[in-house]
């Protein structure tokens, strides 16, 4: 292994002769830190859905409103946005250039707008048959759910244009890495998330 | 979530297999990586650590590609019947969480990754203390107010 230590988590952008400086090391495990309460937050939410599953109350339930189809279409969006984004690393860990890395980022924030644009019609459509998040306690944890993983996404995008200025204006440098890295962590996390939503909501739903 | 308690023999099995086909994968990975020691060029080097990076993320998507169809081909072509379905759609999505953070969060069990392992696996108990905390709140209440 030639001596590489690998000191966190993600992927590492240092060749085995540099170590990774300290605070590199720090940064991402607060990060990760950060990551792991957003995941008890959704765990919440999640146990908050499953008490809900029953309580239709008379407005449109599961079984009437989820679709495979578009929750197939969002997940293997998101699913090649992770690959996309692990793509944008590796250029950064090997290219000289930055018309890669650039091109890889560009593409997973395309990815990540379609995923919003799915999901937003996709709510749309629900709210067209009345199925609005004041219809039922069943509603209510849905909307109170699966937006709040679009909003992390939404929040996704943003970091990824911000991302692009800074690279166009300080150039890859350390602390435009780092980001970088944080930024994977947090995408490679949604896609996480998002496992959880299309298993415990949409193909349970389906299920009935 | 309500009991799996029927299908626990299916679970298993499917857990057995994609664990299999996992650690093959892993060991297609690492088999590649393995003869990197011999060769002493800084760039061929680095052109062979690319390509195992480049791997474990294909490896890593196929993976999750593969269990996410077949989630979703029990489901809708109907393999198995409610509760034995719910029970393999969720072992399906716990293996595909490994893989995630496998493949692309590229955690594992080496030393140098205790910490982080450490913090998932905290964090995974506090989840469990909170979720079973509010399950067994609300449905008290739920059963109640019936």
């Amino acid at each position: 292994m030639s001596g590489s230590t690998q000191a966190h988590i993600g992927l590492h952008l240092d060749s085995p002769d540099q170590s990774p400086p300290e605070d590199a090391e720090l940064g991402i495990y607060g990060f990760w830190i950060f990551l792991m309460s957003d995941a008890v937050l959704f765990a919440l939410l999640f146990a908050i859905y499953g008490t809900q599953l029953a309580a239709t109350a008379g407005a449109p339930g599961p079984a009437a409103e989820f679709k495979l189809g578009p929750a197939l279409t969002e997940t293997v969006i998101l699913l090649t946005s992770s690959l996309t984004y692990g793509l944008s690393g590796i250029a950064l860990k090997y290219d000289r250039t930055r018309t890669t890395l650039v091109l890889w980022l560009g593409v997973t924030l395309l990815l990540g707008l379609a995923f919003l644009g799915f999901e937003l019609h996709d709510f749309a459509t629900m709210f067209g048959d009345g199925a609005t998040p004041d219809r039922s306690g069943f509603l209510s944890a849905f909307f109170a759910l699966v937006p709040t993983h679009g909003l992390h996404v939404a929040a996704g995008c943003i970091w990824i244009v911000v991302m692009l200025i800074q690279i166009g204006v300080h150039g890859t440098d350390a602390r435009v890495k780092l980001d970088l890295l944080r930024l994977g962590l947090f995408w490679h996390f949604l896609d996480i998330i998002w496992i959880a939503i299309f298993s415990i909501v949409y193909l349970q739903g389906t299920l009935g | 979530m309500s009991g799996q308690h029927p299908s626990k023999g299916a679970v298993l099995l499917k857990a057995f297999g994609a664990a299999a086909l996992l650690s093959a994968a892993r060991a297609v990975s690492g088999g590649s990586g393995a003869p990197r020691p011999d060769r002493a060029g800084g760039l061929s080097d680095g052109a062979a650590e690319k390509r195992r990076d480049l791997a474990t993320y294909g490896i890593g998507y196929a993976l999750a590609l593969g269990l996410t169809g077949l989630a979703f081909v029990v489901v809708t072509w109907g393999w198995a019947a409610g509760t034995t379905a719910l029970g393999i759609v969720f072992a399906l999505a716990l293996l595909q969480a490994i893989v995630h953070f496998r493949c692309f969060l590229h955690i594992d069990l080496r030393r140098s990754h205790r910490d982080d392992l450490q913090l998932l696996l905290f964090s995974s108990l506090i989840v469990c203390l909170m979720v079973s905390g509010t399950l067994v709140v609300l449905f008290n209440l739920r059963m109640r107010m019936m």
